[in-house]
């Protein structure tokens, strides 16, 4: 396989956390030893219930937050290496879209102004008019109407900032870019909307997605690859079907059984595994793995020692003591 | 709807031609239009719809909780009594005895100030008219029911003490304490992370097989629908486009809004190429079109659907609202 447009190895982003007046500062580890590639063309999601650090990652691997350590290699090239100039160089190629379109959008800003910034910072020699242009091409690319261009972001609906916010990162032709829930805050009937505009402009560029959800049946649509986090850690990693329908991580089945189906008697059918308790505070992760709280097939092992993500038979990876007793559902 | 009232036995609640409005700057906001279906008792519905779609407001109004600029007409019988129109006093003898209502967000609907054991209690004291002990003592042995432990213990603590999922457990328990005859559940999992919100589903089906309590769920995810209703009413810009049993909406969906929710859903359990996405958006409901609602959006679309808005009507086992006749085969 050609070499990878990113590489992520062994990534850890810690957040100092202070919680009285004189308790000591204590460390939040949001991610913890995460590796992972991700080649052009593809879209790897990223899975995990909230505080599992899914948002955290997608941030640290465009340097929008500062690692504790590990590396990210952007072809082959270490990033953590380079100088603001540098950097800024290269994020042309990386761009982000956000859960909330319209906070992501500034109020005062039109759409032209909002969705050509990207090329008045990265392309200043463009004139004006190039700028427009290039501006109403998007628009039309994403479903927008070129003559919305001098229209501010209030007057549109969820779905629409949606898409102004896909043009405005789709401006320079990334090689990637993070959707970090980009349809969680939208209607059903929007939603597939988004969907279908995301992997259409990935079939005409090759461009990369790392796709961010907490919504398991949008993540299995969309990716070639399903990253399974949990607090901060990856639980499985593997092809989108496989993961779906032969999960072997105790976690991951409990989110795919905890997918409703819209379908009846499938849905009525269904065996559940429905986990007890909730997620313990990523303060005070449990020790060994962290899964075992709330894991029915926990034994004495798994609060000793900390399961690596080994690679098994099905192509999939998987960090749990007990995967092999966990069968095909 | 046509009224099938002389045949079936009363039902718990029968609403019909339900209208709500709201009086805003800018004109009358027509958020429910019409709005006629009925539920047996022990029955549960799902109410479906996207944002705006009006499918809250149709409970709000009945329970007399509409916001101060909205307003209702039309009727909406509980038992036999008329709840539009009627007074505070006579409602409040209602709501929360016999109709309980949780809602999406628990930290909006507990009060912040009061533990959980006052908030359970007082329920208790107004309704059934218990004594402190007695009614401490229930409100513990409901927190036990819903699954929340050592509930002797966590009684005593404030909602912000709790999860988020633990506090919808609370809204819950709350809500049963009274044993209702009719619980509506308006998003009630919506703002919760997957796992828990299997575990809140899961409750929701034991404890509505243990009860009999008719079920309102008030919903965006036909996932959740098709596990939990026996019946589905489906709305879009304020009025029901389809009606049915939960089997028939999702085998044998017939209004083209439901056909291209059910085709624009991604599902775990199946590969799809591409999801059929419902092209455009809903209309602003202080603009509404002539005619059907859905018009604009609709692949079926006929010179009629301009003029006139179509009414529900019956269709093999289901109603629905569309001049369009859909094929029989139709699956999805």
């Amino acid at each position: 396989m050609s070499m990878p447009l990113l590489s992520v190895r062994d990534l850890a982003v810690h957040f100092p956390v202070r919680s009285g007046l004189l308790a000591r500062s204590r460390v939040l580890k949001a991610v913890d030893g995460v590796s992972f590639d991700l080649h052009e063309g593809e879209t790897l999601g990223i899975v995990g219930e909230s505080g599992c650090g899914k948002s955290t990652l997608g941030r640290a691997v465009l340097r929008l937050l500062e690692p504790a350590s590990g590396r990210i290699l952007w072809l082959g090239r270490d990033l953590g290496g380079l100088g603001a100039a540098e950097l800024r160089r290269q994020r042309r190629d990386m761009q982000i879209i956000f859960q909330d379109p319209l906070a992501a959008l500034d109020p005062r800003m039109t759409l032209g102004e909002i969705i050509g910034e990207p090329l008045r910072t990265h392309e200043p020699a463009l004139g004006r008019a190039a700028i427009e242009e290039r501006v109403a091409a998007m628009m039309r690319r994403v479903g927008l109407l070129a003559q919305q261009i001098n229209r501010y972001p209030h007057e549109f609906s969820g779905g629409q900032c949606q898409r102004i916010g896909i043009a405005r990162a789709m401006i320079l032709g990334p090689k990637l870019v993070v959707c970090d829930e980009p349809v969680s805050a939208l209607d059903v009937s929007i939603q597939a909307q988004i969907v279908n505009l995301l992997k259409a402009l990935q079939d005409e560029s090759g461009l990369a997605l790392l796709f961010i959800s907490h919504n398991l049946s949008v993540v299995r649509h969309i990716s070639h690859r399903i990253l399974v986090l949990y607090l901060g850690r990856i639980v499985e990693l593997g092809d989108a079907r496989t993961v779906c329908a032969a999960p072997r991580h105790p976690y991951t089945q409990a989110l795919v059984s905890a997918a409703p189906i819209p379908d009846p008697d499938r849905e009525r059918a269904k065996r559940r595994l429905v986990l007890a308790g909730e997620l313990p505070s990523p303060l005070d992760p449990p020790s060994g793995c962290a899964f075992r709280t709330r894991c029915p097939k926990a034994t004495e092992l798994c609060a000793a020692e900390r399961p690596v993500l080994e690679d098994i038979k099905t192509g999939q990876r998987v960090a749990c003591h007990h995967w092999r007793e966990t069968g095909q559902r | 709807m046509p009224s099938t009232r002389a045949i079936d036995s009363a039902p718990l609640l029968a609403v019909e031609h339900l209208d709500v409005s709201f009086a805003t700057p800018d004109g009358t906001v027509r958020a429910v239009q019409d709005v006629g279906f009925s539920l047996a008792a022990g029955e549960s519905l799902g109410i479906v719809g996207e944002s705006g779609a009006g499918k809250s407001q149709v409970f709000l109004a009945a329970l007399g909780l509409l916001a101060a600029n909205g307003s209702a007409a039309g009727s909406v019988r509980f038992g036999g009594d008329e709840l539009i129109g009627l007074s505070r006093q006579a409602l409040d003898r209602i709501r929360g005895a016999r109709i309980a209502m949780i809602f999406q967000d628990p930290m909006t609907s507990l009060n912040p100030y009061l533990k959980v054991a006052v908030q359970l209690t007082e329920v208790l004291v107004v309704h059934k008219g218990l004594g402190g002990d007695a009614a401490r003592a229930a409100a513990i042995a409901m927190l036990d029911r819903v699954g929340i432990s050592d509930a002797r213990q966590r009684i005593d603590l404030y909602p912000h003490e709790l999860s988020g999922g633990m506090r919808q457990r609370v809204m819950i328990a709350m809500a049963l304490l009274c044993d209702p005859e009719l619980l509506i559940a308006d998003e009630p999992t919506t703002a919760l992370d997957v796992t828990i919100q299997a575990q809140i589903l899961e409750l929701m089906a034991e404890l509505r097989l243990a009860t009999k309590t008719a079920t309102v769920l008030i919903t965006h995810d036909l996932g959740v629908v098709a596990g939990l209703c026996d019946r589905v009413a489906v709305m879009y810009a304020g009025r029901i486009v389809e009606t049915a049993d939960v089997r028939d909406i999702f085998y044998r969906p017939r209004h083209p809004y439901t056909r291209g929710l059910l085709r624009s859903m991604p599902r775990i359990d199946a590969d799809a190429a591409e999801l059929t996405a419902i092209p455009g958006q809903p209309p602003n409901p202080q603009r509404l079109p002539s005619g059907c609602a859905f018009r604009a959006r609709c692949p079926h679309r006929l010179p009629v659907c301009v003029t006139t808005a179509p009414e529900l009507r019956p269709v093999a086992g289901s109603h629905v609202a569309c001049h369009w006749d859909a094929p029989e085969d139709a699956a999805g």
